[in-house]
Parts: C-alpha cells; structure tokens; sequence
C-alpha cells in the first residue's frame, strides 16, 4: 500500500518536524522519497528480498524512532543510510551469513567475454557482492553504487575517508576478480 | 523491477565499470505488504509514545531490565520481564550473572575455547547472593538525555554483606576487592586536572598487567602491504616512561588488516593476565587466539581458537543472543553490555541510550544519548567511575567520567574523539585512542601522583627486540633463521623436470638459511606471492622478523616453505590460469583433489602445513578445496608462486 499523500511537496526538515511531532504520514512520505536508494543498499547488502524488506522495516522504524535524534548535521538521506548499513551490518553478524559460492560459478562469470554479458546477468553481481566481506561490501556499495564521495561513505560508516578509500580499494580489487574484469577500470 | 535506485550521475571517484552494474542492477520493489505493514508499526509506535508521559525513559521499579543479551542498533528495545519471572529464570538459568561472572573471571569460557555452551552450570547459591544496591522509588529520576551535567541518581551499593548469603569463592574475590577496596588503591577521580600524556602513535590496546606499559597496535611501518594490500600492523608494548616499543607478539606472519585485543583479567599471582586477540583481514579469515601476557606485555603461549572466522573482539565478552535458549551464549561480535568489575552491574548500550542495570532488580540510565554510533565504555576497577566516549545531544564528542556513586557526570576529559578506553588494574591510569582524522595516537589519563611519561621512542636500536613502528629492524646476524633445521620429510625430485628439480634445492636453500639474496635470484616479476601484493622477499623477512620458535604454536613462513617442498607433489592442473606445465606442492591443491576424495594421508600432510580440519571445512565451503599455503615450479625451473587463501 503506497501512502496516500495529500500534502504539496515539502522538504525533508519538514517532514522531519511533522514526524517528530508523531505525524507517522509525513515520515512515511519523508521515507519513501528515499526508499529507491535505501531499497538499492538493502538488497545489494542482504541479497535477499525478504532480507531487503526486514532490514528496511527495522532500519524505517529505528529512524522513526530516533528521529528527534538527528540533527540535520548530515542530510537525512546521509541519516539514513547509516541507519540502514548499520541494521544490514548487524543482521548479517547475526545470521552469520555466509557467501555460499563455488569457485565454478566464479569460474563461469569469469569466462564471460564482455560486460555486456555479464550485465545480462544481475546475480553475478550479487554472487561477487556476497563474497566480499559486510565492510567491504558496504563501502563499494556506497561509492560505486550510490554514487557517495569517500566523505560521505565514511560519515556513513563513523570512519576516516582515508579508510574508505584503503577498504574501497580491496573491495574493488576483489570484486572485479570475482567479476572476471580486468584489475584496471576502464576509463 | 525498478532501476531508479542507483544515481544515473557519475563522480570521479566511482569505479566506472563497477557503478554500471550497480546501476542496471534489478532492485526488486517490496513485497504488497510492506507499506502497510510500515504504516501500522509507524501508527503504533506515535500511539504508545503519545500515551507515555514525557519522562517514560525513567525505568519502572517494578520490572528487571534482561542486561546481556541485546544485539546493537535494532532498533528494538530490549526486553522487560516482571520481576518475579526474572527470578524464576534467574534460579533456571541466571547467565546475566554467569556473563559477569565469566567476564570477571577473564573470559573463562573463551580461555577454554568455548564455543558453544549447552550448559552454564549455576548454582542456586550465585543466585542468591547478596543483593546488591537497593534504591527507593524515587532514585529512579532519570536526567534527560544529552544533558552532560548528569541528574541520573547514583547507585547506592551494598558494602558486601556477606552475612546474607554465601558466594562462590571468585565472586567474593571481585565482590571484596571492590567493596573495601583493598585490591584498588582509592583513585580521586574528582581531581579537576588529571595529568594527560600522548604517547605517540597507534592504537590502544590495554596496559602491561605491571602497570608499566601500554599495548599499542600500529603499522609496521616498512611500507609492507600484507592481507588484501592492507599495511601490516603489528602489535607493541610501550613503556611508559622510557617510551622504548618491543614487538608484544610475533606473528609467523603478520599480514593482518586488524588487530584487536581484549584483556580478560584478572591478573594472575604471578603477574600475567590472559588475554584474547583477533587478526582480521578483510575478506579473507580472521583468528582468534587467546594467549598469556607477561607482566611486561609480552604474549606467550598463544592458542589458536577453534571458533568462527568472522568473529571480531570489538567490544569483547558479550552476549548476541538470547542466553535463555542456550545456544552462542558467548560471542565476541558487536557487543550491548559491559559487566562492572564486581559482576554485579552490567552497562548496556540500548538502540539509543546507555543503560546501568542492577541484574537483581533496577535499570538507570545514565545521561548520554547515544545515537546510533557505537560509544566506548570502561570501568574503573574499584567501580568508582565509568569512562565513556560518545557524543552529547548537540553531537559534541567528549569522554566523559561518570561516577557511579553520585550518578553525575564527574568531569569531561577531552573533546578529542576517542575509543578503546580502558583503565589500568589501579585505575589510577586510563588509556585511549585518540582519532584524528587518518591519525591515531595514544592518551593516557593519569588520576595518581604525577608521573614521567615519554612518547614513542622512533630511534630504539631496530634490533629483534626493539623494533619500531618505523624502524622494524632487520633480524639480527646472530638470530638463526627459523627454518634452519630441516623439517620431517625428504626433499625429493620424483616427478618434475631436472630445472624445476634444481629451483627446488635452491629455494630449500634459501629457506633454510633466510638467504634473501638468493631468493632475489629465485623469483621475478611473474612470481607471487601471498596476500594480494607486496614484494614477496619484503613479506618473507617482515614474516621472519616476528617469527620466534613456538609462540604462535605454527610454523614460519620460511618453515612452511621447506615443509611444502616435502609433501606429495603433483602437476598443476586446471587450477593454473595459463596452462603452464608445473609441479605443485601439495598435491592436494590440485582441484581434481575434491574434498570428497581427501585421504587420510592429504589430511596429514594438509595437517603438516599447519591446514588443520577447521581450515579443511573452510576451504571446502569457500573454494570447494584446500587454500593453504602452496608452491609451484614451472618445469622450465620458473617459480612461479608461493602463495596461501582462495
């Protein structure tokens, strides 16, 4: 069910004012014009749909909850994503997720020929996302993914941008290995 | 689908390729359910805070808040159960005492390699100990969170009344020690100008059990690239006052991309403490060990922990799960709660808030919002005062002293962002991380007499006991190379080429005599080595540099090396990327060597390289084969690799 909204627009600190003040629509209205991006980093984190959407009920609620809590020093959207990486990171420690994939199925995304081919195939990307490590997965799919500077990734993750950078370039490492890809970016 | 998700713009930071999977990538939309489902928790939630007064923080007398086993940052708050059901399954199975218990003892459950416990074995007499402090309803006022100034109320303690009940003999150790004091000399913490000391660089990581050193993690400082291209740390001991670093724990090799440490305390009579460590490495597999540290900081007796690779120590003894269902009871993952010194108090970090609870009957909450970052806590240990570092409700950093008696904020200590906050075995001394930008350093609070302290000393003699973070040293002439005496095994040249039969004498040679000029001769820009990057020699002397025989109860990398070239050899098969015909040592490498097809002589020689059955159910859940460490000659005498992971 998608929130009815009645409201011409309004910014988010307005949304967020409402909210505080125990007005749940301007929350939900707030959260859905952020949900696109939220829903991106849930599911490529979690790489489950079901995974995707409890992440995101707890990490919806949590922020709800917490909402007097921010205080616009970072935008909302940078609030959020912190919220959500942080529920992503604590639901895997907690199932112990493991990356269960085979050196064939590797084998066979790197035996593609071209990205072409391996865009056909959005799985490939989550079987390489989940062998990447929660952290590093976390900071590739916040840059590379999101779009986030190194400074906005570490506000996001309450790290220096200098760690992002050293966790991003393993990460990148790792991946395009597991991708097939060559260890250089194309420019 | 919906593929509006990903940020059609580019910065110059993303990896272009990369950020064009992601952006194709198929996000799926919700399940129907989910925005309406949202919406009723949403409606619930305004329903209930609308109904609580505006102090509904302050706990009810009435209810027992369950410390312990809260995870971080669900959002949730952590369970209440009456009073009389708290009792109940205090007297079936009490492990918030157990927790305290066993993280009082020095983590006695970890020391033992415990996993799993299917059974915390209380008795009926932990759970009747005396009861400790005991509040009048109107101690519950809480202070409103953010306000510095503190207005929780203290905790009045009981002042051990032993009369009311019998103890086991530890718990009245840490009962006694802290109620009259009589192992903890009476530290002022009201002092308004402690004597503050940065040591130099690193990472915090406790004190000597002598009180005279600092445990310090910081880059080995070479240059070195080790696990996953990330620098090589090492772990050093720090003298207070002289400021001269040794090397507290050589590593066979130190590729780590963390190092964590926790000391379990207490300190032994003769003067060690147990302590567990973690090297991480993103992406690849973490150990946990637990060891034995020497009054001055030197870890001994190293053991390795059969336990998870992804386990981290970052917050130490704690509890994930609920104890009630007997399952993980003891993880050392993301943590909620940090038990006093006594046992009898635990600090619980909520979704939001910092929580003291009484395991008998109370919960307060101390005046620190914690938002969503992870706060850092300390005890005292006389349990005078909880250090914390976290932010205020303007978002102010600052390292607070809470005294537990008075229940207010006693001075602030620094704005500095801090972390790793730990106090010495006096609690005269408290130590932290200080985090500048990229920057680390060491600050240590001094709440006793005035003393001399220096900062790290850079310009030791770089010898095998006074290595540096910036001048690790060389080993010296007169250290023999660990892999000097030839391992178990004959070096035999059944089966390969009369060139890959010489490359395999020399690299034996050079081995066994950590003959570094010789290997330069051995290896050329095809050759790799392990642990993406680095040069392969720089790796093999840094390995060698913290290796010393039997403290990490492995072997070395150059004994890893020798003892390779001894087990059962095989062409690489279709493990090799370009087909090169070559010898690869172990034969059970080779991916026709399914897991299926181990035989009890793969397993021993697996077992010989230090691969054992943990590793085995590793390697065949991730790479479906054995990922140890591994050789290969080319058949026209090229070494190729000498490598170790998947």
């Amino acid at each position: 069910m998608m929130v009815d909204v009645t409201e011409p627009p309004t910014t988010d600190l307005d949304l967020i004012r409402r909210a505080i003040n125990g007005d749940h629509q301007s929350f939900a209205h707030l959260i859905q014009t952020h949900d696109d991006r939220m829903r991106a980093v849930a599911y490529q984190m979690m790489s489950d749909r079901n995974a995707m959407d409890d992440v995101l009920q707890i990490s919806y609620l949590k922020a709800f909850r917490s909402l007097a809590a921010f205080r616009a020093e970072a935008s909302f959207s940078s609030w959020l994503h912190r919220i959500v990486v942080n529920v992503c990171l604590d639901e895997i420690r907690k199932t112990q997720r493991k990356a269960e994939v085979s050196l064939e199925s590797v084998a066979n995304l790197a035996s593609s020929t071209s990205i072409e081919d391996q865009y056909a195939t959005s799985a490939s990307l989550h079987t390489a996302l989940q062998r990447l490590s929660p952290d590093m997965r976390s900071v590739v799919i916040l840059v590379d993914g999101q779009g986030l500077s190194y400074q906005e990734a570490a506000l996001i993750l309450d790290t220096q941008a200098g760690t992002v950078a050293s966790r991003l370039s393993r990460a990148r490492t790792a991946l395009r290995q597991h991708l097939g890809l060559p260890k250089e970016s194309i420019q | 689908m919906n593929n509006n998700h990903n940020p059609g713009s580019r910065n110059e930071q993303q990896d272009p390729d990369l950020a064009e999977l992601f952006r194709v990538d198929e996000v799926p939309t919700h399940k129907s359910s989910f925005w309406s489902d949202l919406q009723t928790d949403l409606r619930t939630d305004a329903a209930v805070r609308k109904s609580q007064p505006k102090n509904a923080t302050a706990p009810d007398p009435t209810t027992v808040y369950q410390a312990g086993p809260q995870p971080i940052n669900d959002g949730e708050q952590p369970p209440i159960v009456s009073l009389d059901q708290a009792r109940r399954n205090r007297r079936a199975m009490p492990l918030a005492a157990a927790a305290a218990v066993i993280a009082v003892l020095g983590g006695v459950a970890i020391w033992l390699g415990v996993t799993n416990i299917d059974s915390v074995e209380v008795t009926e007499t932990a759970a009747e100990q005396p009861e400790p402090g005991q509040l009048a309803d109107d101690d519950l006022d809480v202070g409103s969170s953010g306000d510095v100034s503190g207005s929780a109320r203290g905790l009045e303690r009981s002042d051990g009344d032993s009369s009311s009940g019998a103890t086991t003999d530890d718990q009245n150790a840490t009962s006694d020690s802290a109620a009259d004091g009589s192992s903890s000399p009476s530290v002022d913490y009201t002092v308004g100008n402690p004597q503050m000391a940065n040591l130099g660089r690193g990472s915090f990581s406790g004190f000597s059990p002598n009180n005279e050193r600092v445990l310090v993690v910081d880059l080995l400082g070479n240059g070195q690239t080790g696990c996953e291209g990330a620098e090589v740390l090492a772990l050093y001991s720090q003298d207070l006052r002289a400021g001269d670093r040794v090397i507290a724990l050589r590593d066979s090799f130190v590729e780590t991309g963390g190092l964590d440490l926790k000391i379990l305390g207490p300190v032994e009579s003769d003067g060690t403490v147990k302590v567990a460590g973690t090297d991480f490495c993103d992406g690849f597999r973490n150990t946990t060990w637990t060891a034995t540290m020497t009054g001055e900081g030197q870890l001994t007796d190293v053991q390795k922990l059969a336990i998870d690779e992804d386990v981290e120590l970052d917050v130490g003894v704690a509890f994930v799960d609920d104890p009630f269902e007997q399952g993980d009871v003891i993880s050392l993952s993301d943590g909620a709660t940090v038990a006093s010194p006594d046992g009898q108090f635990e600090l619980v970090r909520t979704a939001d808030s910092l929580v003291i609870a009484d395991q008998d009957q109370q919960r307060f909450e101390l005046p620190f919002a914690t938002d969503d970052l992870y706060p850092e806590i300390a005890w005292s240990p006389n349990d005078g005062v909880v250090a914390i570092s976290t932010r205020d409700s303007q978002g102010r950093r600052s390292t607070y002293l809470w005294d537990f008696q008075t229940g207010k904020t006693s001075q602030s200590l620094t704005d500095e962002w801090t972390r790793d906050l730990a106090f010495d075995s006096s609690g005269q001394l408290l130590g932290m991380t200080v985090v500048d930008g990229a920057e680390q350093s060491i600050l240590v609070v001094n709440f006793g007499e005035k003393k001399s302290f220096s900062t790290a000393n850079a310009a030791s003699s770089p010898n095998e006991d006074s290595a540096t973070p910036d001048n690790p040293g060389q080993p010296s002439a007169s250290k023999p190379c660990s892999a000097s005496a030839a391992p178990p095994g004959a070096l035999t040249s059944n089966g390969v080429t009369p060139a890959a039969a010489e490359t395999m004498a020399n690299i034996d040679l050079a081995a066994s005599m950590c003959d570094w000029d010789l290997f330069e001769q051995l290896v050329d820009d095809n050759f790799t080595a392990s642990f993406g990057g680095g040069e392969a020699i720089e790796l093999w002397q840094a390995s060698e540099q913290f290796w010393f025989d039997g403290d990490m109860g492995r072997k070395s990398t150059m004994q890893l090396l020798r003892q390779l070239l001894r087990e059962p050899s095989g062409p690489l098969s279709d493990r090799s990327e370009d087909g090169t015909a070559a010898t690869v040592w172990p034969q059970v490498f080779n991916s026709d060597r399914g897991c299926d097809s181990y035989t009890d002589e793969d397993i021993a020689s697996m077992g010989r390289l230090d691969y054992g059955p943990d590793d085995i159910d590793a390697g065949c859940e991730f790479a479906e084969g054995y990922i140890g460490f591994r050789t290969a000659i080319a058949d026209d005498g090229q070494w190729m690799f000498f490598i170790a992971g998947d």
